[in-house]
């Protein structure tokens, strides 16, 4: 809802720009229909007024703003211009101007026509509001925080002008202003009648913290964040903060005799009573943090490793452990196990930081068998993390690399011989194993011997387990990756598409059908095998996929096209028939671009949206994510790829220039 | 002395639809567990089959066997068909099998109107035989050159009354009257 301003015309305006008392209720009623998107009604009372006074500015500006609304922009914008032209010292034309931009994404000259309008009205609460949506869309965080202390002069009983006062501080990083200014908005309201907990005070309060932690201040942040348990109802988010704050500010690091090994500091258990919760042992954050709790690292480090480490990395991977520490760290995670001795992350973890020896091989192979049995097809992906440190990881002493990749192997090996010699795993005397176990042992052998690079033997694997069960997907979508890897992608689409073929509703082998369908070259049966998930009255796959915005699609399609491009480049062929193969690539390559332009034009609403409902802290997340999304790898790569193409069309030009030169001869044509 | 193979446990068994969508992996459990190839046409057929007479078995989340069985009209009483019943090797003396023929037999008795239960066998089958002796079935006549591919060509019929009324023991010859080529057993 954008609303006009609705003050009359300013006193200065000529004689020709004030209108009669029958026109100008009309007018007020022009813009009311506008706000109310009644906008055929608009148009009509636009008309009324205009038949009387033709050439008043303010309602020839109205009426392209409802225009615009109709999607008739090109009348929108002359008559938006006729109307500045007849009357250069209205705000309302400037401010209209400015909405007319603002909707075509023209961002800089929205921002000039506001600037312009409140040149001829300071004060409008109106404009200024649309200025400083425009300024923090577009990361103006000086101006933004110029328009916002405006506003909370003009208008310091609106409570949004304090919230959006203080984020404007806290954005341009005056995070001192920022709690202050809350601290104030919190004055004005004592003495009034409060709800107990409300989740307005809830989440103001935990922005302050935030601010806080990100001044630096992790021990008053401690300490106000634990000040106000009472009124926090994000109970969850709460005891987050807390976990993480004791890290930051060295605090709670007293051990309690009394306790149990997990729990054995404040730290610790405040950690630990993370992963107590339904499916927290799941969690691989709440792990990081009770091991730097159990670690003892200092707050710096705490939060360093909080923010780098990601997937299933833990602090144990870059932090060499003496044997006492070991041990801690082997009681507190055995005293959580014991007390959850389902979750699959607590058995896994001491795998990872175990030294090699007895107790690791014994977990190791302890795990090998839960999954076997349970038929885990991501049971060597799990691995690979041991077998694939990354640069600066711990490695001295423990079983990492190849080696432990071979250790996997042998396991797998054992069990599948003991599985056919006595229907039960190695070196185990209870009951039977399952029958599928055989061929899931087949299956992880086989994605040890890729890892391996020994192709041959991982084929002769794979072959085993659909030998086994040829029911099982997983076990095809396997050999296709395989003679993929082996360097034969007609073959591998094939077998992915027979793998497709056992289940018809299973989108996930769908895609992997489609993609590698595409890496053969296979654009068109790649199309057909997408369209199979869209909706049927959608139309067209492919603009169906682009609402979607399914960018691994586009990327795939776009990749696939492109190279027949270079290649038809490689072949020499002719900068013409080179732009022909170039269009259909560059489509959907540009669809992903459109993507990342949409989802940054997605945030404007959330503006007012955020500030009205104090969803604060989501709110600076979503922007600190918008700064960055362009990192994205979908629009990396597809930026990428285009710029590879349009390079590729360049280096014709040249080419095919150079050529036409050197045919002229030396006498050439000048 | 020879001590008869101890057998393994029973298998836990999950059954589950056949369907248009999932129908690949019927055909791909039949090219593996009988020596006949079927025809398009009767994958075609097999998804308009009651639930009641066609399913998978699944095994720790996959399918490692299937029945399926088609009534037949007979006057005013009906027959069921056993089409196939088929378990993966790995997975075979679990008692799938068995499971998924007293899923058809309970499903079968439960209509009053289904009088007989019978299927083809080839000839040199033993196992087979064996298997559904033991739930029941007897063998009422030979089909002479059923096969065309494979060798033995002929067929027993096996066969097992059902629903039978009160002090009636209607003999199987007479419930499978119209059943072709038959050389009933004496």
């Amino acid at each position: 809802r954008r609303s006009v301003a609705t003050m009359p015309p300013s006193p200065a305006a000529s004689a020709s720009q004030q209108l009669p008392k029958k026109e100008a209720e009309i007018f007020k009623n022009i813009v009311k229909f506008y706000e109310t998107k009644q906008y055929k009604k608009g148009l009509k009372a636009a008309d009324q007024v205009l038949k009387k006074a033709p050439n008043h500015g303010e309602t020839l500006a109205m009426r392209g703003l409802v225009l615009n609304c109709l999607d008739r922009k090109e009348e929108a914008y002359t008559f938006v211009k006729k109307g500045l032209r007849a009357d250069m010292r209205s705000h309302v034309c400037w401010h209209v101007y400015g909405l007319l931009y603002r909707s075509d994404r023209d961002y800089e000259q929205a921002i000039k026509s506001y600037k312009q309008a409140l040149k001829i009205d300071a004060d409008n609460v109106q404009i200024l509001r649309d200025l400083s949506l425009l300024q923090i869309q577009l990361r103006d965080q000086r101006g933004f925080l110029k328009t916002r202390h405006k506003l909370l002069t003009q208008k310091p009983n609106n409570k949004m002008h304090w919230i959006a006062y203080a984020l404007a501080n806290h954005l341009a990083g005056f995070r001192a202003t920022a709690i202050q200014v809350i601290d104030a908005y919190g004055e004005t309201l004592n003495g009034q009648e409060r709800e107990p907990r409300s989740y307005e005070d809830s989440e103001l309060q935990l922005y302050r913290t935030d601010i806080l932690e990100e001044d630096g201040r992790a021990a008053e942040a401690l300490a106000h964040l634990e000040s106000v348990e009472e009124i926090v109802v994000d109970g969850y988010g709460f005891h987050k903060k807390r976990a993480e704050l004791l890290l930051y500010a060295e605090a709670g690091r007293e051990p309690d005799p009394t306790k149990g090994p997990a729990d054995a500091t404040v730290a610790r258990g405040a950690w630990a009573d993370l992963l107590r919760r339904p499916t927290g042992s799941d969690n691989y954050h709440f792990h990081r943090g009770f091991q730097c709790a159990v670690l003892g690292l200092d707050g710096a480090s705490s939060k360093r490793l909080l923010k780098e480490l990601d997937t299933t990395r833990t602090p144990t991977d870059v932090v060499a452990l003496d044997a006492e520490t070991l041990a801690t760290l082997e009681a507190a995670y055995a005293q959580l196990a014991k007390e959850n001795p389902r979750s699959d992350a607590l058995l896994w973890l001491p795998v990872t930081f175990r030294p090699a020896g007895a107790a690791f091989d014994k977990r190791l192979d302890e795990i090998v068998v839960k999954f076997l049995r349970r038929g885990a097809p991501a049971l060597g992906a799990a691995f690979e993390r041991l077998w694939a440190p990354k640069p600066g990881d711990v490695v001295e002493g423990r079983s990492r690399g190849a080696a432990c990749c071979r250790a996997v192997l042998e396991r797998a090996d054992a069990h599948a011989a003991s599985l056919d010699a006595t229907g039960r795993f190695d070196a185990s005397s209870d009951e039977n194993a399952p029958p599928t176990a055989r061929a899931w042992a087949s299956y992880l052998a086989a994605h040890c011997h890729e890892w391996l690079g020994e192709l041959d033997e991982a084929f002769a694997k794979a072959d085993e387990a659909v030998a086994h069960t040829p029911t099982c997907v997983e076990f095809y979508e396997k050999k296709a990756r395989l003679l993929k890897r082996s360097g034969r992608p007609k073959l591998a689409a094939d077998a992915m598409v027979a793998a497709r073929e056992l289940d018809l509703a299973d989108r996930y082998i769908n895609n992997k059908a489609t993609k590698y369908l595409l890496r053969a070259g296979d654009v068109a049966a790649a199309r057909t095998t997408a369209a199979l998930f869209t909706r049927e009255e959608a139309g067209d796959a492919e603009v169906y996929l682009k609402d979607m915005q399914a960018s691994w699609y586009e990327l795939e399609v776009g990749r696939a096209l492109a190279a027949r491009m270079h290649d038809a480049a490689a072949a020499g062929e002719t900068p013409e028939s080179l732009r022909a193969l170039a269009g259909p690539a560059l489509k959907p390559l540009c669809a992903v671009e459109q993507h990342y332009a949409d989802f940054v034009e997605d945030q404007f609403d959330f503006h007012t949206y955020c500030v009205r409902k104090m969803t604060l802290r989501a709110y600076v997340a979503v922007l600190r994510f918008e700064d960055e999304i362009r990192g994205h790898k979908h629009f990396r790569d597809a930026a990428g790829r285009a710029a590879a193409v349009y390079l590729a069309l360049h280096d014709a030009d040249v080419a095919e220039a150079a050529r036409a030169a050197a045919a002229r001869g030396p006498r050439g044509a000048e | 002395m020879a001590a008869i193979a101890e057998r393994p446990p029973p298998l836990d068994v999950a059954f589950g639809d056949i369907h248009k969508q999932n129908i690949g992996m019927l055909r791909t459990l039949n090219e593996h567990t009988f020596p006949v190839r079927y025809a398009d046409k009767f994958y075609d057929e097999i998804p308009t089959l009651p639930p009641d007479f066609a399913q998978f078995a699944y095994c720790g989340g996959l399918a490692v066997g299937a029945v399926c069985g088609r009534l037949e009209q007979c006057g005013d009483q009906k027959k069921l068909y056993i089409m196939t019943i088929g378990v993966l090797h790995a997975y075979r003396r679990r008692g799938v099998g068995r499971k998924l023929l007293d899923y058809l037999l309970a499903n079968a008795a439960t209509r009053p109107e289904i009088r007989a239960v019978y299927l083809h066998v080839q000839t040199s089958n033993d196992a087979a035989m064996d298997f559904y002796g033991r739930a029941g079935f007897e063998a009422v006549g030979t089909i002479r050159g059923y096969y065309k591919r494979i060798e033995p060509p002929d067929c027993f019929v096996l066969a097992k009354a059902i629903n039978a009324p009160e002090g009636t023991a209607p003999r199987c010859a007479d419930l499978l009257a119209d059943v072709k080529n038959v050389e009933w057993k004496a």
